[in-house]
């Protein structure tokens, strides 16, 4: 600050009195020979008085006072209150609460409802078939409809299976198995059947349009969401009463002979059940998330989806190479595999309370419980009474038993028992049977070839072959050529052509033994290596 | 013996001090006594109503914002410390009252259109407004930081360490603000000499 600025400022303070003793004298002093200062000084003067005359000071309020006393006394208790606000704000909150949801009781439901729907909008996006029709041969169908197995990937090694616990509740399992319904069913199926050209056309037909179906029955999406309607277990009896009303129709001789329980299946029964499934309009579908496992209604629409891969498959055929990979990019990027990953391994404690779905899985397997889920129920011959006719056609086999000792070199004789439960009584057979050492056998045998001579007229064992009894025994053998060895005279044919065959056989015998007998005089005569 | 009475020497009665100074009606408050707070708004409120009044120059506002001071000091009138005068608390509570008052005008005036016919400046100041409105004017002008203590000190007569301790600052800052306000003043008043020597 400027020291005239400063003496100004002391002027200042000097004129309001606020200037001590000491300060009061020094500026005094420069106020008597500085005319600038004296100047500033009343300049200063003047604006005090300015400012003191000019301000007037604001005129009493006769109510100012009543009017704040009233004001306290009126609402003393806002202080008050005001440390209490916390308190009887939660305490009016929840009373208010609870009274809302006494006579809103669905509030919280439908909050969660929405909530779910929402979740549920989120996991419905972009689902598409697991299954193409394109993808399912007849063989996939034909086990689905026998062993309950769908491959859910071209390599078979996934695959979904459809069963039912011990207490009769449905559950399906995805798991990372190969299919093991055995190899070529439905090749056998058709033999055994013998269909015609026809047969077959209108069989691959029927299978065909369950194809379609089963494609929108397990849908999937990029969030790793499996949705399986329960129709599936449907179509899955569906299509075996449609096989064997198949079947029955196309040959009922052989039909009858394979299947005579099921040999009573009525084809309108089947048209019933059929029709039944297809036109069910029930869109509920099972979905399994990576976090939550619910049932919503979707309604799939396989026609679109149909024009969709129309279109593509057309463009393929147009012959672009590159239209080509588009669709087969287009294809990959649509197909989606189900990942049995961390995220559905953790949603196995899980139980969906409303419908009591249970979850069970591991990295190769995801078994879901659907017990209360209505799965309309469809009556089929029971499969169960062609199990009691093998069990009684097999009864007489599973009632006899046999026991066979060990084996032991130094042991020549054996007891063989067999047992035969008949439903009245039971019969035990012993047997003894003396073995001889084979090796004492080949060696005689051996010996016995040396002198072997070939008898005519008449054949037998070492020459002689008697005409006894067993050749009549002979005469009740079938062989494996079906051809019955019962008459003598054919008999002595063969023995005759089998005492050639052994002539010659004894004939390279004697070769070899000379031959192996030269080698060993060679060896003999071999001179001792110097070392 | 009349006459002895008359001319009885009377002596002088011990005086009875009714204690009814600003601590002795607090303590009395803080007892229990409420009504001692009437006396207390009494004393200053035409005091505490000129500070709001020099302070925001809207006199319409001044009962509301004095309202508020004197129910923020009932409020916490039992805490008070008597580490300084009563008046000092009550006017620092005044002029934060003011403060945030014209913060919160401040805060309005961002979000209201500007009038055309608003003054912008003391050259504004129109030529048939009388001395005292002049001076007015010119002060109201001043930055609320200057024209507070040059008010407290010229109007209010208010020491500079009163002033310091109401506004929160130091004796020299009143000081200079004093001082600057004096020189704002008279810049802001300069073009208006003719009228306010006539």
């Amino acid at each position: 600050m400027k020291r005239i600025d400063k003496d100004f400022e002391m002027l200042s303070s000097y004129l309001d009195g606020e200037l001590s003793p000491d300060d009061v004298k020094k500026i005094e002093e420069k106020i008597s020979y500085t005319i600038e200062l004296r100047n500033k000084l009343n300049e200063l003067k003047k604006l005090k008085e300015l400012t003191k005359t000019s301000i007037k000071r604001l005129p009493e309020s006769p109510y100012f006072e009543t009017r704040l006393f009233a004001y306290l006394e009126e609402k003393p208790y806002r202080y008050k209150i005001k440390k209490w606000f916390p308190v009887i704000g939660v305490t009016v909150l929840t009373i208010t609460i609870m009274f809302f949801l006494k006579f809103n009781p669905g509030f919280i439901e439908e909050i969660f409802e929405e909530q779910k729907s929402n979740l549920a909008g989120f996991y419905k996006e972009n689902l598409k078939p697991l299954l193409f029709a394109a993808d399912l041969s007849n063989e996939d169908i034909f086990n689905f409809a026998f062993y309950n197995q769908l491959p859910l990937n071209e390599s078979k090694s996934q695959i979904i299976q459809l069963g039912s616990d011990p207490s009769g509740n449905e559950y399906f399992e995805i798991k990372t198995v190969s299919l093991n319904t055995g190899e070529n069913n439905f090749e056998k199926f058709i033999e055994t059947l013998d269909l015609s050209d026809k047969q077959l056309v209108q069989y691959d037909s029927i299978m065909n349009s369950y194809a379609e179906a089963l494609q929108s029955q397990i849908l999937i999406n990029d969030k790793n969401t499996v949705a399986i309607s329960p129709k599936l277990w449907n179509y899955q009896k569906a299509i075996v009463a449609d096989i064997l009303s198949f079947a029955k129709s196309s040959n009922e001789k052989v039909f009858a002979d394979v299947m005579p329980v099921l040999y009573k299946v009525q084809s309108p029964v089947v048209e019933q059940i059929v029709h039944a499934v297809k036109s069910s309009k029930d869109n509920d579908y099972i979905f399994l998330t990576p976090d939550s496992l619910f049932i919503e209604s979707f309604e799939f629409d396989a026609d679109e989806f149909n024009k969709e891969m129309e279109i593509a498959r057309k463009e393929m055929k147009q012959g672009l190479e590159e239209m080509k990979k588009n669709h087969k990019e287009m294809r990959e990027s649509d197909i989606i595999r189900f990942k049995l990953d961390s995220a559905l391994i953790n949603l196995k404690k899980v139980t969906h309370a409303d419908n009591n779905i249970g979850i069970y899985s591991d990295s190769n397997i995801c078994r879901v419980h659907i017990d209360k889920i209505e799965i309309p129920n469809i009556e089929l011959p029971d499969m169960d009474d062609l199990n009691e006719i093998i069990n009684e056609a097999t009864k007489q086999i599973k009632s006899f038993s046999f026991t066979f000792p060990k084996l032991d070199k130094r042991i020549h004789k054996y007891d063989y028992k067999i047992r035969i439960d008949d439903s009245s009584s039971t019969y035990n057979y012993n047997f003894d049977v003396e073995i001889p050492n084979v090796d004492s056998i080949i060696e005689n045998e051996m010996k016995n070839l040396e002198n072997f001579n070939l008898p005519h007229g008449k054949a037998g064992w070492n020459g002689v072959i008697p005409n006894d009894s067993l050749i009549e025994w002979f005469n009740f053998f079938k062989n494996d050529d079906s051809t019955y060895v019962g008459n003598p005279k054919q008999f002595e044919f063969k023995m005759k052509e089998f005492e050639e065959q052994m002539q010659k056989f004894k004939e390279e015998m004697e070769k070899l033994k000379k031959e192996i007998r030269k080698d060993t005089v060679k060896v003999k005569q071999k001179k001792p290596v110097e070392i | 013996m009349s006459f002895k009475r008359k001319n009885k020497v009377l002596q002088p009665q011990p005086r009875i001090l009714e204690i009814n100074d600003d601590f002795s009606l607090i303590k009395r408050f803080i007892e229990g006594d409420e009504s001692t707070f009437k006396t207390l708004v009494h004393r200053h409120k035409e005091k505490v109503r000129n500070i709001i009044y020099l302070t925001i120059s809207s006199p319409e506002e001044v009962d509301d914002i004095a309202q508020e001071v004197f129910i923020t000091v009932y409020k916490n009138l039992k805490s008070f410390r008597f580490e300084s005068q009563f008046t000092t608390w009550l006017y620092r509570i005044t002029v934060n009252k003011c403060k945030d008052h014209l913060r919160k005008m401040k805060t309005r005036s961002i979000f209201v259109p500007v009038k055309e016919t608003e003054d912008h400046g003391y050259n504004h100041l129109t030529e048939d407004m009388d001395v005292p409105a002049i001076v007015q004017k010119a002060i109201s002008k001043l930055p609320e930081k200057l024209r507070t203590p040059l008010l407290l000190k010229d109007i209010e007569g208010f020491s500079y360490q009163e002033i310091a301790d109401t506004i929160q600052c130091e004796v020299g800052t009143v000081k200079s603000r004093i001082f600057r306000a004096r020189e704002g003043l008279r810049n802001i008043l300069k073009p208006y000499e003719g009228e306010l020597k006539a």
